[in-house]
């Protein structure tokens, strides 16, 4: 399994799913990190730790122990133009 | 609108408000825009969540506006969002559920703001959706169909633009007007609709963003931006040498400006509280009550109002630092420093602003949203070295560390490396006390560290200076009171039980001592000393400053000194170093002024050169009860400075930590603790030293 902690900076991944059901997964979860939503990787700290992700058009920080539970499908791409914009679009019932 | 009609109107009950959102929105610029400042901020009931409310009056229906803790969703993780859900649905004690809500959606975040938003739709109560940052948005390529939004949602959307007051009126009458939402369309489907395999929270998430990105669908226009704004100022910001540099320059900054642009305003304030202290003791005949006014009261006061300049300025720092987006930056940079001892970097710039003062540190460490890492923070931030120990570094380093090289090099000088090594002491200390409070008191779950990275913008003046305000308010209301009062019972506690008899007999044996080593004295430079102390005796002033260290040697702080003595033997003090240690406890720059007044110098100012270097006599000249043994040697000094490194011995401290927690527990275990580990600290200095050096 890849996480998003092996997503190398300035790349993008397709989240599968959060695991663990604690707070923190829970937050991860309600602050966008979906299954199915693509993530950027914005740039690391310059002490190592944490992340700037990019997700659903904004950025948002988490430490790398805590990226190691956002499952990814592995690279979508160095710069995807859909980076920070859900994947699955359907028309709203009208 | 007629006279009779608007009367009616003003007598209607005010609508009660409750202002929702994420943080980072906008909440609180659009709170002033709507109510102007709060008229009341308080906490909630039982909590130290803060509580903002503020009235308005709009076509003539009075309007109470309640802020409320930035929230990203309606399953709370921290007491301050608790606080939010509680109020909404009508679960906080002596608080009715609002008749409104406004939830404030940030135009340039929508997938993630709509979030908290399909949340509180579904309570059911008349709901408004403020949409904050459209220019912001516009900047960013994002445009925002809010007509289109409002029918998905089945509640009113009016965009605005706070800091202009765009859409302010509309919204006003959007609230007015609002009623109950429609359920919005194809929210219950879209939860319905998941994977049952999956956990309820995922569940939760998974529907509501499946069904957010379908309203958004066509509502968010985004011209492509070849690079964003936020992706070039976050690569020189977050970069590893130029971000490094941003930050440390920026640190730079504020440091500078709470430690040193705030001395010339605490010196005034100083200089204006003598003038008034010297005013009312013209205008009062000598004695108790005079004593009580001047040297109880507008000391006290003055006791307060000192720390002013460093909040304010502290906290103008940290509204500009948070208003264009570098709080949260600073805290991404600095993190995994502060994660070895398991806190966030959202502890940084409260440790840091320690350096200076604990006080305005402890009262910045409200930007930690975690109890736990704010709570530990608060309690950590004393042990940083602030500026009011600094003057008893510079006392004993001058008078009892000789000026020697160390290892051998010229320019590194042994004052300079123990006072190095003192700073270093503090934080050395604060890490291990992290370490091991993280590992008992507050063992637990790690707590979610998800911090969002808002985007730049530039920060409003009036927020800005409506921050300022409010932490300079609630410091003078709320410890400043509790500060003052404990000045006059300190006061109270160094001058009495006042006995005219028993101070002129210890004058007159204190006399007839200094005459007894003189008889006995051959060191020429003792006998000159000895003989000055005899003749500063007859002169008034002489006489006045022996009385006044008799009557300090004699009031209950005094008597407490003596009675501590065999606790701080150890330490190498004598019984008078003991009482110069309680009698800090208003406040630690209090310690020398104390000492030269217990070493009967009276009132000695011993910043000044001439008030250091007879002090620095004075106390070169101490030797113990009975005996022509020293009292300060280079072993006393380390004790001491190493006790004051780690003590807790300042009240405004413990007082404004009893505020922030909104409890005793913390303050006292706080001072014990402190006192314990400076007692030991200063014991192993004493006792190493006196083996090393003897």
């Amino acid at each position: 399994m890849t996480s998003l902690r092996e997503i190398a900076v300035g790349s993008t991944a397709e989240v599968e799913l959060i695991t663990g059901s604690d707070p923190t997964s829970e937050r991860l979860l309600e602050m966008g990190i979906t299954p199915g939503v693509h993530v950027r990787v914005v740039g690391v700290a310059p002490l190592g730790c944490p992340l700037e992700l990019e997700v659903r058009g904004y950025r948002l920080s988490i430490r790398r122990s805590d990226a190691a539970r956002v499952a990814v499908f592995p690279s979508v791409g160095p710069r995807s133009p859909r980076a920070g914009s859900a994947s699955i679009r359907r028309p709203l019932p009208r | 609108m007629n006279v009779t009609a608007a009367g009616a109107a003003e007598a209607s009950p005010p609508l009660t408000v409750a202002l929702l959102g994420n943080p980072n929105t906008g909440k609180s610029t659009l709170f002033t825009a709507l109510a102007g400042i709060a008229t009341r901020v308080g906490n909630y009931p039982g909590v130290t969540v803060e509580e903002k409310v503020g009235r308005f009056v709009h076509a003539g229906r009075p309007i109470d506006l309640i802020d409320l803790p930035g929230t990203y969703s309606l399953s709370p993780k921290s007491p301050d969002e608790k606080v939010a859900v509680d109020l909404l649905r009508g679960r906080l004690a002596g608080m009715p559920a609002p008749d409104r809500i406004v939830i404030v959606v940030d135009a340039t975040n929508l997938e993630r703001n709509l979030y908290l938003a399909s949340q509180a739709i579904e309570i059911g109560l008349p709901t408004i959706i403020a949409l904050t940052l459209c220019d912001a948005a516009a900047d960013r390529g994002i445009a925002v169909d809010a007509a289109e939004l409002s029918r998905r949602l089945g509640c009113a959307v009016v965009p605005v633009v706070a800091p202009r007051r765009q859409g302010i009126a509309k919204l006003a009458d959007a609230i007015i007007a609002a009623l109950p939402p429609q359920q919005p369309e194809g929210l219950a489907a879209a939860l319905a609709a998941v994977d049952p395999a999956q956990l309820p929270a995922a569940r939760e998430a998974i529907g509501r963003y499946a069904w957010i990105e379908r309203v958004v669908e066509g509502v968010v226009r985004r011209r492509p931006v070849a690079r964003s704004i936020d992706d070039r100022i976050d690569a020189v910001v977050t970069h590893r040498v130029w971000g490094t540099l941003l930050f440390a320059l920026t640190m730079l900054a504020v440091f500078t400006s709470i430690f040193w642009l705030a001395a010339p305003l605490m010196e005034g304030i100083s200089a204006g509280v003598d003038t008034v202290a010297e005013v009312v003791r013209g205008l009062l005949p000598e004695g108790a009550i005079r004593s009580l006014v001047v040297d109880g009261v507008i000391a006290g006061a003055g006791s307060v109002v000192i720390f002013v300049p460093q909040i304010a300025l502290l906290f103008f720092w940290i509204a500009l630092l948070e208003g264009c987006g570098y709080l949260s930056r600073a805290a991404f940079l600095m993190d995994r420093l502060l994660v070895g001892v398991g806190l966030s970097g959202k502890s940084f710039i409260p440790l840091l602003s320690s350096f200076a003062c604990a006080i305005p540190g402890i009262m910045a460490a409200r930007t930690i949203e975690n109890p736990r890492d704010r709570l530990l923070t608060i309690l950590l931030a004393p042990l940083m070295s602030c500026s009011a120990r600094l003057p008893v570094y510079f006392l004993m380093c001058g008078a009892f560390v000789p000026n020697v090289p160390v290892a051998g090099i010229p320019w590194l000088r042994l004052p300079a490396v123990v006072l190095a090594s003192l700073y270093a002491l503090g934080v050395v200390v604060a890490a291990l006390a992290a370490l091991v409070l993280t590992r008992t008191v507050f063992r637990g779950p790690p707590q979610p560290f998800v911090m969002e990275l808002p985007g730049w913008r530039w920060p409003q003046v009036r927020i800005v200076l409506e921050r300022v305000r409010e932490a300079t308010w609630s410091f003078l209301s709320g410890a400043g009171t509790t500060i003052l009062a404990m000045s006059i019972v300190l006061w109270a506690l160094s001058h009495y039980p006042r006995n005219e008899a028993a101070i002129e007999a210890e004058v007159a044996s204190e006399r007839t001592s200094l005459r007894a080593r003189l008889d006995g004295e051959e060191d020429a430079a003792a006998v000159a000393d000895l003989s000055a102390a005899l003749d500063a005796l007859d002169t008034p002033e002489g006489l006045d400053a022996a009385r006044r260290g008799a009557a300090q040697r004699q009031s209950f702080l005094g008597l407490t000194g003596r009675f501590i003595e065999p606790v701080v033997r150890p330490l190498g003090w004598d019984w008078r170093l003991g009482c110069a240690a309680i009698a800090s406890f208003p406040a630690r720059e209090v310690v020398l002024g104390t000492l030269g007044v217990i070493y009967n110098l009276g009132d000695v100012d011993a910043g000044s050169e001439e008030g250091g270097t007879a002090l620095v006599r004075r106390l070169r000249a101490a030797t113990w009860d009975g005996s022509r043994r020293k009292v300060f040697t280079l072993p006393v000094a380390l004790s001491i400075m190493v006790f004051f490194a780690l003590c807790a011995q300042c009240a405004s401290t413990l007082v404004v930590i009893w505020r922030e927690t909104g409890s005793w527990v913390w303050p006292v275990a706080s001072f014990t603790s402190m006192t314990a580990l400076a007692w030991l600290g200063a014991f192993v200095t004493y006792q190493l030293g006196t083996f090393l050096i003897g």
